[in-house]
């Protein structure tokens, strides 16, 4: 709940006249509510955190995030 | 300082707190929503999500957190309708395929979750849901830090 995943808006539309958006998370397809990012658009990528847009970031930091938080799984795999 | 308690925890338990320069004096915050929630407030939750009238809805961190007596995950077990969300709005759709129960969602969070939150509330009145309530902790991120800070005076 406490993290802001990063990702990608390949969609948006209309649902109960709130402005919704598709997120890629690198490969996860999954809805959020872009009403408090109006002026978001496809391609964007935005900070989720609890299924709603929070602020729109440039690709090169939300790449970077994406690559840490890879990293940090892929530590966790090598404990065991 | 550090804000979150798995943050806190993570820190003492790799010893990172003994590796950084004596010029660094690392204090530990309040925690998150999660871990400020109020007691009170948690029992209050698990009287709700007790009733058979209701479906209880909240973010997942919380079934865990202890309530005086029990926690949130004891009434799932024990069959409460408990049920973890991914956003708020997703009470909305659940109390429109169950008219005959009341939905309350536990409302926490610092001022990141806050207008998430508070869409739910907006989109109940404009959609016209009626059996959907709300079980409101919020908190400010400056308040919880002073708190934490003047502990140390």
């Amino acid at each position: 709940m406490c993290l802001g995943i990063p990702g990608k808006v390949i969609e948006l539309y209309e649902t109960n006249g709130m402005k919704m958006a598709k997120i890629d998370f690198s490969g996860v397809i999954k809805e959020a509510c872009m009403e408090y990012l109006p002026e978001i658009k496809v391609g964007d990528y935005t900070l989720i955190h609890v299924g709603f847009g929070l602020s729109i970031i440039d690709e090169e930091e939300a790449l970077e995030t994406l690559n840490l938080l890879n990293q940090i799984a892929a530590m966790g795999e090598e404990e065991g | 300082m550090e804000v979150c308690g798995g943050q806190t925890h993570s820190i003492i338990k790799s010893g990172l707190d003994q590796l950084l320069p004596k010029e660094i004096n690392l204090v530990h915050g309040p925690g998150c929503p999660v871990c400020v929630t109020p007691l009170e407030l948690i029992d209050k939750a698990i009287a709700l999500a007790s009733r058979k009238d209701v479906i209880f809805t909240s973010f997942g961190d919380m079934l865990r957190v202890p309530g005086s007596a029990s926690d949130l995950l004891a009434v799932k077990a024990a069959g409460g309708d408990v049920r973890i969300l991914y956003s708020p709005l997703d009470s909305l759709k659940i109390a429109q395929e169950n008219p005959d129960k009341t939905i309350v969602f536990f409302g926490i969070g610092f001022e990141t979750t806050a207008p998430p939150n508070a869409m739910a509330v907006v989109q109940a009145k404009a959609q016209g849901i009626s059996n959907f309530a709300m079980l409101v902790s919020h908190v400010i991120v400056p308040a919880a830090i002073t708190a934490s800070w003047n502990l140390l005076k």
